[in-house]
């Protein structure tokens, strides 16, 4: 490798050392409580409807992540670690809240074409931005504001006809854990799952477990399975 | 391979019949209903003093009523039993309690354990299915006198109205969601004289419109472009097509099959075709609803919406007449305030009630409707 293609590779190091991690280690604990201030916003500047976006699926426990609990969702302990909202390819993607660019097409967290991960530290809190359909405008160690465009919709299958949506994850700061996006973004989520939602997987075995848009586990990736049910309803129908 | 995915929102078909019989053209100059006014407060007229007072009997007013039906935190996912008396939900509702299908009277009163075999029912009671510990699909008779094996490797079945036929959809696990192929077969209800009956790409079966149609929604060809949404004879193979686009979602057959309501989302070619449709099942009429929510049949005719409104501090409903094309609120978030979370409802088989999850306890809740 010539030394001169290092020195992308020094820039960004240098970048993450001097402002990612000093602004990671500044607020190294708090988590904003999830009741009563949500300290997110929304990830789109424009409301829902069919014709913005609309969610497709919910965070963690459900009937799509149980179908794909073995391939897609493996990492992350079979359950969905995010939320999918179904937009048109094209469609201006914001940041759900202050924060510094930390990650720009991490293939490591997969969610391509392309990603974005943003880590807001005060909230003790990374945002992670799956299938996009470019590579963000925005640079390494960038800081960017709630509302402020950081990219646009993609579809995973590269086509814009299969499935283009977002798919927003809340992890911590160190990126092993995914939480719930739900509580912590400031929306009428009730009123939103009234264009569409999507269900939850039931266990028998804990019926009243993990069946609410609001009441999901933690998901740390690389952990065990938490949805491999003994006795799962929907059953897990061949397909 | 990490990611996400969205798994697509139609469980639906469709097909690449050889015969494909146009479909009827679709008058685009139908009024739509009027918008749900932002006001729902009963109107106050003002008479001027020479203004005589107009003698009129008084009619009865109809108030929807509330009640509470389970505990705060119990339960999601409700639905009723066959003859509308009792909503019934999955339950453990203590940790020594067997889990099973638990009802509660619509008058109120304790939770009872109904059976503690979850199974998919027929539209008509008669029948359940469910997936055995073998991974076969099993159908059996709700009375018990009869039980068969499904010979389609576990799949999941549709049962017709009336308990003759069973359909299901078989989809490849690979290529693009809007792509794969789903191989739609037919049988008896006891799984007798199983054959396919056509492939569509991109999408799958969305029900049946009576024991001898099917409603289907995908692609001719892996390759084409419009989805479309038609019915097909099993019996002689007619297929009518109803609508193409590209974003045909959420498709609900009103009971008895006479009218079907679809969702157009993200549409590519532009938000003209965004919204709620209804459409008569042999494609005569279609009407787009001019409203955004959560849609339900209420009966043949009739299709219950929880309109969308951000921020409102109460749902409501709204009627929407098929036939008519007129819409009407049912309810006043003044005198009956309800919050349904997650969408989660279900109208009762006579269409006199609604049982919804209450966002703000979580418990199920009944609403009253008044008469059609």
């Amino acid at each position: 490798m010539s030394r001169w293609m290092l020195v992308p590779l020094l820039i960004v190091a240098a970048l993450y050392g001097l402002l990612i991690l000093p602004a990671i280690a500044r607020w190294p604990t708090p988590r904003a409580q999830a009741q009563g201030n949500p300290p997110f916003g929304l990830p789109f500047n424009m409301p829902p409807s069919y014709s913005t976006w609309y969610v497709v699926q919910w965070y963690g426990n459900t009937q799509g992540a149980y179908t794909w609990r073995y391939h897609w969702y493996g990492a992350g302990q079979g359950m969905h670690f995010g939320i999918d909202f179904a937009a048109r390819c094209g469609t201006e993607v914001v940041s759900i809240g202050d924060g510094i660019v930390s990650k720009i097409d991490a293939q490591e967290h997969g969610a391509g074409p392309h990603n974005l991960m943003i880590v807001h530290p005060e909230a003790g809190y990374a945002s992670f931005y799956g299938h996009l359909r470019e590579a963000p405008g925005v640079f390494l160690g960038q800081r960017v504001v709630r509302g402020q465009i950081v990219g646009q919709t993609g579809d995973p299958d590269g086509s814009c006809t299969s499935r283009p949506h977002l798919h927003l994850e809340i992890r911590d700061l160190s990126y092993i854990t995914a939480t719930n996006p739900v509580p912590l973004i400031e929306a009428d989520w009730d009123a939103i799952a009234l264009l569409g939602s999507g269900g939850f997987q039931r266990d028998l075995d804990h019926p009243r477990r993990w069946v609410t848009p609001f009441d999901q586990p933690e998901i740390h990736f690389g952990a065990g399975m938490l949805n491999d049910y003994a006795r799962p309803w929907p059953p897990d129908w061949s397909y | 391979m990490r990611g996400c995915c969205l798994l697509p929102l139609l469980a639906v078909v469709a097909a690449g019949c050889a015969s494909i019989t146009a479909g009827q053209p679709i008058s685009t100059t139908i009024p739509s209903p009027p918008p749900i006014p932002t006001d729902l407060h009963p109107s106050v007229a003002i008479l001027e003093p020479d203004d005589p007072p107009t003698p009129e009997p008084s009619p009865t007013v109809f108030v929807p009523m509330l009640r509470r039906l389970t505990e705060p935190g119990c339960c999601v996912q409700p639905f009723w039993s066959a003859d509308g008396r009792m909503v019934l939900f999955i339950d453990q509702p203590q940790p020594t309690a067997p889990t099973g299908i638990y009802g509660v009277s619509v008058e109120g009163g304790e939770p009872v354990l109904i059976s503690e075999q979850i199974a998919l029912p027929s539209p008509d009671g008669a029948y359940r299915a469910y997936l055995s510990d073998e991974g076969e699909t099993i159908v059996e008779s709700a009375s018990g006198d009869g039980q068969w094996v499904i010979p389609n490797g576990g799949l999941r079945v549709f049962f017709s109205p009336h308990s003759v036929r069973l359909a299901w959809g078989r989809t490849e696990r690979s290529g693009n969601f809007d792509q794969r192929p789903t191989v739609v077969s037919i049988s008896g209800i006891d799984g007798s004289n199983p054959r396919e009956v056509i492939t569509v790409y991109g999408g799958g079966i969305a029900g049946w419109l009576d024991d001898d149609r099917l409603l289907l929604v995908g692609r001719d060809r892996g390759r084409s472009q419009d989805v479309a949404l038609f019915s097909l004879s099993v019996v002689d193979g007619t297929r009518t097509d109803l609508i193409t686009n590209q974003r045909i979602r959420s498709v609900r057959i009103a009971p008895g099959g006479e009218w079907v309501m679809y969702l157009i989302a993200l549409d590519p070619d532009g938000p003209v075709e965004d919204g709620l449709w209804v459409i008569k099942a042999d494609g005569s009429q279609r009407y787009k609803l001019e409203v955004a929510g959560a849609a339900q049949w209420r009966d043949p005719t009739h299709l219950l919406i929880i309109p969308y409104e951000p921020g409102a501090p109460s749902h409501r409903l709204w009627q929407f007449d098929a036939e008519t094309g007129q819409a009407m609120p049912l309810t006043d978030p003044a005198v009956t305030p309800f919050r349904v979370a997650n969408a989660d409802w279900a109208i009762s088989p006579m269409g006199e009630a609604v049982v919804f999850v209450n966002a703000d306890d979580q418990a199920l809740w009944v609403i009253t409707l008044p008469p059609l």
